[in-house]
């Protein structure tokens, strides 16, 4: 791939990247705007790659609902934590659960007494473990948007095709469009433009972002998640922002297109319908979540064995959720990095690898790009 | 767990395909995309493909995120097919 324009080290070319921050500084010349970026992939290569520094002050990266495991709710992290202790069951997830603290305990803590949780990197292949052990359930944790519930939909039918009787979700999809809504919707949350979720969009495609860029006459890009691909789609919403547009425009057109993945789409919505679902930090929103459809309903466990939890708990001080709402930034917390971190997380922000706390708190210090260095 | 890594694809059985990654060669799903085809790049996530890289739409991006002059005052990327201004 060295020699192909599909090589990453091309996006993440310092020099180009100085020139497009030159040129967000003329457009801007000194106006204040505030940008979200959706995504917690977004989020942390924006640190990670030390965007900020390169962007006039006034410039403003603020932390969207993007971060699947920062916005699942606690009720929901919690009956996930009580599954994974009862002896019946084997509770496959992705690895980025383990340390989510729950109102009492952590899939790790369960672990380590004896819970069978195992690490999955395919929904797949937790449906594989259920054909292993005929005589458990295996429950995977279907927590994610758009990118990520499609595979969990195609388990699904792959286990109804396969007649597979012990492999069932958590029913915990969210997804990103009325979520967007909402923020926008939110007269606390100043949002100038949106920085649009790369692998979300190439589910969605860009017709979701045409409305919402119509409606609430803000700009929208869909970027890519190399420092060029962010700076880039950072200058045209500035630049559409100075001149008062606000269109929805596809900056990763080498993996997005216009009309998304319709085939992804179908088996989604063959398996899963919109339903109203809660969010960390945003509260209850309409149609914003993924109830399996009537057919499909064998594979719910909450509704198969439903389960009684004792009130969630809320971790004292934990402001994640005004972080998600844009409100504030990690390090207006008082517990960041003074008790939590990510070795010892307190909130949901800090526990995910995608969570704006955690993004800060590794790279936060992080300064220009080094020249003549690759930025990553 | 939004990560999603491109990898080339090598061979197509089916539902599955060998695809390789840094010289390392996996197993991915391929049911979510239309047509898979050794020599594709795709993007997977959580052992499914769930898009196909463009390499022409790369290069394009590449020529959209260069500086802005004056006489290149035309840097909004061309609408797509199908695709309408919005007014
Ligand atoms: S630093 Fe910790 S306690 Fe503070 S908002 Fe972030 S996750 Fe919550």
């Amino acid at each position: 791939m060295k020699d192909q324009p599909l090589n990453p080290e091309l996006f993440r070319d310092p020099a180009r990247a100085r020139e497009l921050a030159e040129d967000i500084r003329r457009i801007a010349s000194g106006r204040s705007l505030q940008l979200m970026e959706v995504c917690g992939t977004h989020t942390v290569a924006i640190a990670r790659s030390g965007l900020r520094s390169l962007l006039p002050p006034g410039i403003r990266l603020i932390s969207g609902p993007g971060c699947p495991v920062c916005v699942t709710p606690q009720p929901v992290i919690d009956g996930m934590i009580v599954r994974s202790a009862q002896p019946e069951n084997i509770l496959a997830t992705f690895g980025d659960m383990l340390n989510v603290p729950g109102s009492f305990s952590t899939l790790r803590e369960e672990k380590a007494r004896g819970g069978d949780v195992r690490i999955v990197c395919s929904p797949l292949a937790a449906l594989r473990l259920a054909r292993e052990n005929p005589r458990r359930r295996v429950i995977f944790p279907a927590i994610g948007f758009e990118t990520t519930v499609p595979t969990a939909a195609a388990a699904v039918l792959e286990a109804e095709k396969t007649a597979v009787g012990n492999f069932f979700l958590i029913s915990a999809g969210r997804l990103i469009p009325p979520a967007l809504k909402f923020l926008l919707s939110d007269p606390e949350t100043r949002i100038d433009g949106l920085l649009c979720p790369g692998h979300v969009s190439a589910i969605i495609g860009l017709e979701p972002y045409r409305k919402i860029a119509r409606r609430f006459r803000v700009p929208c890009a869909v970027a890519g998640f190399e420092p060029v691909d962010i700076l880039g789609a950072v200058r045209e919403l500035v630049r559409q922002a100075v001149e008062g547009r606000s269109e929805a425009v596809n900056l990763y057109r080498r993996v997005v297109r216009e009309g998304g993945n319709p085939k992804a789409r179908r088996v989604l919505g063959k398996v899963f319908r919109p339903a109203g679902a809660g969010w960390r930090g945003l509260g209850e929103i309409p149609a914003s979540g993924l109830a399996l459809r009537p057919a499909y309903r064998r594979f719910d466990i909450d509704r198969v064995s439903p389960i009684e939890l004792p009130p969630a708990k809320k971790v004292p001080g934990c402001i994640c959720g005004r972080i998600l709402r844009g409100l504030s930034d990690p390090a207006d917390c008082p517990r960041f990095g003074a008790g939590c971190e990510p070795r010892r997380p307190l909130g949901p922000c800090m526990v995910s690898a995608e969570g704006a706390c955690a993004a800060w708190f590794r790279y936060g210090r992080r300064a220009a790009i080094p020249p003549g260095e690759t930025v990553r | 767990m939004c990560l999603a890594v491109p990898m080339k694809i090598l061979a197509v059985e089916g539902e599955t395909a060998r695809v390789s990654l840094h010289g390392l060669e996996q197993e991915i799903d391929v049911r979510l995309l239309d047509n898979p085809a050794p020599g594709d790049y795709v993007i997977v996530h959580a052992g499914f493909a769930i898009s196909r890289l463009d390499p022409e739409e790369a290069r394009k991006t590449l020529e959209l995120f260069r500086k802005y002059s004056p006489d290149r005052e035309c840097f909004s990327p061309p609408p797509s097919p199908g695709e309408r201004p919005t007014p």
